[in-house]
């Protein structure tokens, strides 16, 4: 109270240029002519700043607590200016902590009026650069205030200015933030102690719903996702009218300022909120558009920690209302999309926690303690297809990790061994196995279907659950399909012109070639068993999706699907099986809309001819259900009344075809003739599927695919690369036949002509008489097993004893059509694809990502 | 310059409707508030009140009672320097929920912190829930500073709540003070040649200003 008593002469020059700025009316604003000599007064005496300030900040202390709030204004306005003006005095640090006490001491007021100017005088002394550090300053009342401030009622104290009062807290909050980040000693904004009031302030105001309704919705903010905005200072008053708009900038701001040190701080009280203000609750609109402004703002890299905070939230809400999860897991699926990328090495651990969560819930929903088992699948649901999301944002090698691991999770495949909960979880796993690879998008077989995973699908297929034998054709169908062909054949028809369906074929590679040179016998063995196991409850979905999957297979690679297709109607007819006969011709169906799809692909006009004699002696016998062209327009039987009315009078009670109607089946020597004609190989369509509903392995009789496939080189545990099989048309591919020439000898049959052996095959049917003999001799499975071993021993001690130049001499002699470098060129993708095959299929335990070699084509 | 010696932040918590608003209300402005609605996330007054011959500024900060502000009202435990926890005395749920505010109080506070029970609304006769018993137990048993019973509607006690709590901090504050200075004459006796003992008092001292804001 010193100096109270200032009307004497002697007064100091300083105070007396301070009195000048005051008006003698009390109702007058500032005097702006002696405002600015004080100003220069002020700059020219440096030393003499620091006592303006305190004189100034006493008369406005004083003329507070007369309520003159003319007078307080005056004050603050003279300090605001003499604070721009001297920002770069030697004594602007102390006049600083004057103008902050002036700037305190109105926020103390307890009048909404006087919080605003402070606010407004705060903001400018914000936005002023000290030259030199700040050490004993402390902000922690203005951040008490501001954020009290934020929370104004409207139906106390503030009355209807509830919303400046909140928006002068968002500023105030703003520009404690910018203070301390540009001050290097300041780094205490982002103590969790002061995290825990700005965060909730801001996110409050953010959520605040608007007049017109309840609910949260982001409309009235104007969006700066993508658009990297560059909002930092840049702030413009009209744009920040409501607290609304207001605070989602300053969230912006804070993520977008907050060091990866400092970032637990800023999102845990997001997370805290979340939970206090049941914001989790589905649809959590609120929570996805704080956590996308929060992944837009932060630094990119940082974007994994976000996701790592998420899902040890969600850890934490194990035992929460299934809602609260569910929106976690929504949340966790908008978010990591835009994180994409920037996950890298941490996205093994981020995928299998997000399993790991799956699991839990799945053993919950088991458990019985689950007393609400919809909402339960509905998080399974939104985990899914958070993972689905997550795997869509990765580059597809990160896509095949997943796929691996995800089939690295799935539990016991032995049916005998496994365990009640087991079949469940299979379950849910095949279907985020499904969502993974509905978003990758197949360029080599061989880089998306290593052996273990193959070998797994191979084995989903034809698991107990119907259901998840369905998704394991749909995983076939996506993973196989590359041309966007699979949703026209989901339900392919009887296609009288196959041009209708409109696909997209494409030469095939030669590395998928490979693939499927060794893998086909597998897969179409396993095609065969689901079509036995196929749901009769179900059928039309079933076969359908074995049949899209077989039409894909041809598109994509081949025909030895012909072989398969007879097989099928083999298994239609065997009246061992206990079908019934809907399935029966349903099979019939299958094979001979496969037929027909496949013959017009390979554009084998005989082949053509063959099918719709079948399908057209079908339609006039007219067997229930075995009617194909009922369903097809532009159909001659169609117009033909007589078809009608032969289905009256001939069908006499039969309900499908037995082995006896000749006419109305696909004859396998027809066929061959056919593919024969053509210049394809035919013989191996002669050799039968071993069918054996109650194991998978047979034992070395009839089918070899075990055996013929991969060579297993038992002495260093490694698959020789040669996959030599008989001779057969399973590498002919549909693809191939555009550049087909007729071949006469078996060489140019095969591809792998570096490998080739100079053994001549078991049957080299150059006649139709010789393929009619061979059929007709009687089948010895033993003895074929035999033959078979013997000729991978031949094969096998080939390359073992051979070495490699050597072969490659033999072979180029042999044939002098094939060209070295390009077999060596071959060779070497196909040795990248096995060192990658054995290096990644191993879902039990996965690699480091960096650690996988990939090939140069994964990418 | 300051008008006041010492400033003291005192945060006032408890359930929802228990008259924490009204009794600031009361203290700061001297009217009861008709038809007051809920309060959201804090509120803030001031008052400065005299303690012998010493001017105190207490920093009042009203919290909500309402679960959903829980992470703003805690983020204002760390700094207080009294606790006031209220319950209403005219109803029994307010009381029974002082364990969990005590837990609350014990996670967030200092561990220091002045630590008050107010048992509020003791004009409403004949409706009374706890008796005074109960509660002066329950604050004899929790280790409470002081125990009060109030009504911000005929503004029994209210007065006195404050001045307690202004009373015992100021003692507590001169008492800290005293011993600083005793200690920092023993240092200055002892070892005025060497710098590093003084600079560590310092720091105590700037410390202990920046938690009391100690202003003179
Ligand atoms: N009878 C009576 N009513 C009170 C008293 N204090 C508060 N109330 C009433 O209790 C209700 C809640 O008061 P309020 O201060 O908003 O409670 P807060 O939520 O703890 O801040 C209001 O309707 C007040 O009128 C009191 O001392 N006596
Ligand atoms: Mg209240």
């Amino acid at each position: 109270m010193n100096g109270l008593c200032c009307c004497t002469p002697c007064k100091p020059r300083y105070r007396r240029l301070v009195d000048s700025i005051y008006p003698r009316a009390v109702t007058d604003g500032l005097l702006y002519s002696n405002m600015q000599k004080l100003t220069f007064y002020a700059i020219s005496h440096p030393e003499k700043l620091e006592r303006i300030g305190e004189y100034l900040v006493m008369r406005m202390v004083r003329d507070l607590s007369r309520q003159r709030p003319v007078q307080v204004k005056i004050a603050v306005e003279a300090m605001d200016q003499l604070l721009q003006a001297c920002h770069s005095s030697p004594s602007l640090p102390q006049f600083s902590e004057n103008h902050l006490r002036m700037v305190q001491r109105l926020l103390e007021s307890n009048n909404a009026k006087m919080e605003q100017l402070a606010t407004d005088s705060f903001v400018t002394f914000s936005n002023i650069e000290e030259s030199s550090p700040s050490y004993h300053r402390q902000y922690d009342f203005f951040i008490d205030k501001f954020s009290q401030m934020c929370h104004a009622n409207p139906q106390a104290a503030y009355g209807d200015d509830f919303r400046l009062a909140r928006c002068a807290g968002l500023r105030g909050l703003r520009g404690v933030v910018w203070k301390s980040v540009t001050d290097d000693l300041h780094p205490n904004i982002w103590e969790q102690q002061h995290m825990d009031k700005i965060v909730p302030s801001i996110l409050f105001n953010l959520q605040e719903p608007d007049d017109s309704g309840k609910g949260f919705s982001s409309s009235q903010i104007p969006k700066f996702d993508n658009t990297f905005a560059d909002s930092t200072q840049s702030h413009r008053v009209d744009d920040e009218a409501t607290p609304k708009v207001l605070s989602d900038r300053c969230l912006r701001e804070l993520m977008g300022k907050a060091s990866f040190g400092s970032l637990r701080a800023v999102i845990e009280p997001v997370l805290k909120h979340m939970d206090l203000h049941k914001r989790w609750t589905p649809p959590p609109s609120f929570a996805i558009h704080v956590f996308r402004a929060i992944i837009y703002s932060i630094q990119s890299q940082n974007s994994y920690f976000v996701i790592q905070e998420l899902i040890n939230h969600l850890d934490s809400m194990c035992s929460a209302d299934a809602s609260t999860r569910i929106g976690i897991a929504t949340v966790l699926s908008s978010i990591v999309s835009i994180a994409g990328t920037s996950i890298g090495p941490l996205l093994l651990s981020i995928f299998n926690s997000l399993l790991k969560h799956l699991r839990t819930s799945v053993d919950f929903e088991r458990s019985g303690k689950c007393s609400d088992q919809p909402a339960e699948k509905m998080y399974q649901e939104a985990l899914i297809n958070a993972m689905g999301d997550f795997a869509n944002a990765l580059p597809d090698y990160q896509k095949v990790e997943m796929m691996m691991f995800t089939v690295g999770n799935i539990p016991n495949l032995d049916e005998r061994k496994s365990k009640q909960g087991d079949e469940f979880l299979q379950h849910v796993l095949v279907k985020t196995l499904l969502k993974v690879a509905t978003k990758y998008r197949t360029a080599y077989l061989a880089t998306v279907f290593t052996d273990s995973f193959l070998d797994t699908l191979l084995l989903l297929a034809l698991v107990r659950d119907p259901q998840v034998r369905l998704a394991t054709q749909q995983i076939f169908h996506t993973l196989l399909d590359r041309h966007d062909n699979a949703a026209n054949l989901v339900h392919l028809g009887y296609e009288l012109d196959v041009s209708d369906v409109q696909l997209t074929v494409e030469k095939c590679s030669r590395a998928d070639q490979m693939f499927m040179r060794k893998h086909i016998g597998e897969i179409t063995y396993m095609l065969l068993r689901a079509v036995a196991l196929a749901d009769e409850n179900d059928l039309n979905k079933h076969i359908d999706a074995v049949l899209c999957t077989m039409s894909l297979l041809c598109i994509e690679s081949l025909i030895e699907l012909f072989r398969l297709s007879l097989a099928l109607q083999q298994l239609a007819l065997d009246s061992k099986q206990n079908f019934s006969d809907a399935k029966r011709n349903c099979i019939h169906n299958m094979v001979a809309k496969y037929l027909n799809l496949s013959a017009q692909l390979i554009a084998n006009p005989s082949l053509c001819q063959q099918v719709q004699h079948v399908v057209s002696c079908r339609a006039q016998r007219g067997i229930p259900g075995l009617n194909l062209l009922l369903n097809v327009k532009d159909s001659p039987n169609n117009d033909d009344p007589l078809s009608s009315s032969a289905l009256n009078s001939t069908s006499q009670g039969a309900t499908t075809i037995t082995e006896e109607d000749q006419t109305l089946l696909f004859n396998a020597e027809d066929i061959a003739e056919s593919l024969k004609a053509s210049g394809k190989d035919a013989t191996r369509l002669f050799v039968p599927f071993n069918f054996n509903m109650n194991g998978r392995k047979n034992d070395g009789s009839g089918d070899q695919w075990q055996n013929d496939t991969p060579n297993f080189d038992s002495t260093d545990g490694r698959e020789s690369p040669s996959g030599y099989k008989t001779v057969g048309i399973d590498d002919v591919s549909v693809d191939m036949s555009v550049d087909w020439t007729p071949p006469v000898s078996r060489k140019q049959s095969r591809r792998n002509t570096i490998f080739s052996i100079v053994n001549p095959p078991k049957l080299n049917a150059s006649t139709v008489d010789d393929l009619k003999a061979y059929a007709n001799a009687t089948f010895d499975p033993i003895e074929e097993g035999r033959k078979e071993k013997e000729l991978t021993g031949s094969i096998l001690s080939e390359i073992r004893n051979t070495d490699f130049e050597e072969r490659v001499n033999t072979n180029e002699s042999l044939n002098e059509k094939s060209d070295l470098s390009k077999s060596i060129a071959r060779l070497l993708v196909r040795n990248g694809e096995m060192t990658r095959v054995r290096d990644i299929g191993r879902p039990a335990k996965p690699k480091n990502l960096f650690e996988i070699e990939l090939p140069s084509f994964a990418y | 310059m300051e008008d006041y010696k010492y400033l003291f932040k005192v945060v006032l918590v408890g359930n929802a409707g228990v008259g924490k608003t009204c009794l600031v209300r009361k203290f700061t402005q001297g009217i009861f508030p008709p038809g007051q609605s809920a309060t959201i996330g804090v509120d803030f007054m001031i008052k400065t009140v005299k303690v012998g011959n010493d001017k105190i500024k207490l920093q009042i900060w009203d919290t909500a009672g309402q679960e959903r502000f829980r992470s703003i009202t805690q983020s204002y435990y760390r700094s207080a320097h009294a606790i006031v926890l209220v319950y209403d005395v005219s109803c029994q749920p307010s009381f029974d929920c002082l364990p969990e505010w005590l837990g609350e109080i014990e996670s967030y506070a200092n561990r220091r912190v002045l630590k008050i029970l107010v048992g509020n609304k003791v004009d409403k006769g004949d409706e009374r829930e706890v008796p005074e018993r109960i509660g002066r137990d329950f604050s004899d048993v929790n280790q409470f500073d002081y125990f009060l019973e109030t009504s911000a509607l005929d503004a029994t006690n209210v007065d006195q709540l404050f001045e307690q709590v202004a009373t015992r901090l100021t003692n507590d504050m001169k008492l800290t003070d005293e011993r600083v200075h005793q200690f920092r004459a023993d240092a200055t006796n002892s070892s005025s040649s060497t710098g590093g003992p003084i600079k560590l008092i310092d720091r105590a001292q700037t410390q202990l200003n920046s938690c009391c804001t100690r202003q003179s």
